[in-house]
């Protein structure tokens, strides 16, 4: 699971109002390069919660996210090159996803998170 | 190489319009109209079989041999027709072209006439490509009857009758199992189809099929396939062990993410035909929440490569299983994550996705009726949530009576049903909706409430009991 994805996913237990983000337990992180395009990352950006890219690579222990991004950011090859690296090329393998207002844990097993809920959750 | 070549392209009745639009770019190509019945597209072409072989929208091509309406239907005069056929047709630009085409497949092969059982089993033995090539073949019958009642012969009578024509004309053996021509026959009523493959190996790499249901991959109802021989027939029954299935050898067996396939995998060449219906744009997310083996989104990023971004997602954990398979085939540059969900709940926020691009379950291999009536309903009101609102379009593949209502009536304020028509597969006719996410904000943010007596099913449609007893007590709205 790539941080693009994340960035998407909530979790969606009955009753819940607040699952997004989801915390990240990480077991095992893969690093598998791809060409960087910056067209596409320029239009991924205003789609993104930022908050949650930057907590959750943080998480993940890349540390170079700024927490702020100006636009004109998206023009600079060294920022693009982080914000590709942490995007798309870091992937959780092993580990789990947090549910931040009930604490329910979906499993991360090869790289696919687990999101179906049992049937007293939905 | 300035011959020009005839051809037959095959795909899903209903998404001609792709496969017209990528023939508009292929150099030196004229279409000719005429054949209706059939999905697929006749055309000459001057571009090199490289070229043919990289449409996405076909099916499979095959060299074009002739086409008939009005063709006799009762026994006899049917058969003296279909004999007569082989002695009307120019085979001197059609055999030159099934070499050209065995050239470009192997390269290798110094004959330039391969045997497909021998390259299938890796052992293309060098002595045996320097014999002189003997051709032997095959005519395959395949006959429906749509308007008319039956015919007077059956598939396999016609494959003989056309050829024993053949025999007599060009003198090569017949041989069901190791041939390396093979014509095909296509009879819809009266309207017969005569074309010769070009392709007869697939996937080198061998594809695994996760759900184990004999090696056919495509569903195949209402269509009667008949096999030439009885030979063939009973080594089919025991095991389909040396020679690959023709379903194998399709012009889209050979994309690189078709490394595993669960038993009702949609075709890569009708996932380009919905993709084309998306409107796809540069940074899209592209979705498919009942993904199967994942052939909707990563034909979008083999497609678009890294201007888009793929998400795949299914129920069941062989289709998931598969998917992730296929998503780290590796080759395609693209980015597809593929995860683990309920498509009637989405764990997805809301507004956050541009594309959605979804077949739904249809025919009777995956799921049931019943069943379909309250997931798809449900599965839109999903839809509705997670699409951006003002940009988003939903490409729906569904064969289920209560969807168009569902999208012009109940979800009225939220979609804008754009096109809706039908595609032929495998002889189902299923429904295409298009539509576009108005800018009305989704309803709210919490998930779809099942409706009464609909709540909670397994996916065989069994009412669990503690659900039962739940509808029964409570029928407070959610939040």
């Amino acid at each position: 699971m790539r941080l693009l994805t994340h960035n998407m996913l909530a979790c969606n237990i009955k009753g819940v109002t607040k699952g997004f983000p989801l915390a990240i337990e990480v077991t095992k992180l893969e690093t598998k390069e791809s060409e960087m395009n910056p067209d596409f990352l320029r239009h991924i950006y205003p789609k993104l919660d930022w908050k949650a890219l930057h907590d959750a690579a943080h998480t993940l222990g890349l540390n170079d996210i700024p927490e702020q991004v100006e636009p004109a950011m998206l023009e600079d090859e060294d920022f693009l090159q982080k914000f590709h690296h942490a995007l798309l090329e870091v992937h959780l393998e092993e580990g789990a996803l947090i549910c931040p207002e009930t604490n329910r844990r979906f499993p991360v097993t090869k790289g696919v998170p687990n999101m179906l809920l049992n049937e007293d959750e939905v | 190489m300035a011959a020009v070549a005839h051809y037959w392209a095959s795909c899903a009745g209903g998404l001609e319009f792709a496969l017209l639009k990528e023939l508009e770019n292929l150099e030196g190509t004229s279409i000719i109209p005429g054949i209706d019945s059939y999905g697929g597209v006749q055309f000459r072409t001057t571009s090199a079989p490289q070229k043919v072989a990289e449409l996405r929208s076909a099916d499979n091509v095959y060299a074009f041999l002739s086409h008939h309406k009005k063709i006799p239907v009762d026994k006899e005069s049917g058969m003296a027709f279909l004999g007569s056929l082989a002695g009307k047709i120019d085979w001197e630009p059609v055999m030159q072209l099934h070499r050209l085409w065995q050239e470009t497949e192997e390269p290798d092969s110094s004959s330039g006439i391969s045997d497909p059982l021998l390259t299938i089993n890796g052992m293309a033995n060098v002595e045996q490509t320097h014999v002189t090539p003997q051709r032997s073949f095959r005519v395959t019958g395949n006959r429906i009857c749509k308007d008319m009642k039956k015919h007077g012969y059956t598939s396999m009578d016609a494959a003989a009758a056309i050829g024993d024509g053949m025999h007599e004309l060009l003198g090569w053996p017949a041989d069901m199992r190791s041939f390396n021509v093979e014509v095909l026959a296509w009879i819809i009523d009266d309207e017969l189809l005569l074309v010769l493959a070009l392709i007869y190996s697939g996937n080198k790499k061998k594809t695994k099929n996760l759900q184990n249901v004999s090696n056919i991959n495509e569903p195949c109802a209402e269509v009667e396939d008949v096999e030439g021989s009885e030979q063939v027939k009973s080594t089919k029954k025991k095991r389909p062990a040396e020679r690959p299935s023709r379903a194998d050898a399709q012009l889209y067996s050979r994309r690189p993410y078709r490394k595993a396939l669960v038993h009702t995998s949609l075709k890569p060449s009708t996932a380009y035909g919905l993709l084309q219906l998306a409107d796809v744009q540069p940074g899209d997310i592209v979705l498919d929440p009942m993904c199967g083996c994942g052939t909707i989104p990563l034909e979008a990023i083999n497609w678009l490569g890294t201007r888009v971004m793929g998400l795949a997602g299914d129920f069941v954990d062989t289709a998931v299983e598969a998917a992730n398979i296929n998503a780290t085939a590796g080759e395609s540059p693209g980015h597809c994550d593929v995860v683990r969900w309920d498509a009637s709940m989405l764990p997805l926020r809301t507004a956050s996705i541009d594309r959605v691009i979804c077949d739904m379950p249809f025919g009777n291999r995956c799921g049931n009726h019943k069943v379909r009536e309250v997931l798809c309903p449900r599965v839109v009101k999903q839809v509705v949530r997670v699409l951006r609102p003002g940009s988003g379009i939903a490409v729906l593949m569904a064969q289920s009576k209560t969807m168009k209502e569902e999208i012009e009536v109940n979800q009225k304020a939220y979609l804008n049903l754009q096109k809706h028509f039908y595609v032929y597969m495998e002889g189902l006719k299923v429904d295409v909706f298009v539509v576009r996410r108005t800018s009305e904000p989704a309803p709210t943010q919490q998930i779809v409430r099942p409706i009464k007596n609909m709540a909670k099913r397994k996916r065989d449609g069994q009412l669990t009991k503690q659900a039962a007893l739940e509808n029964l007590s409570s029928e407070n709205p959610v939040q």
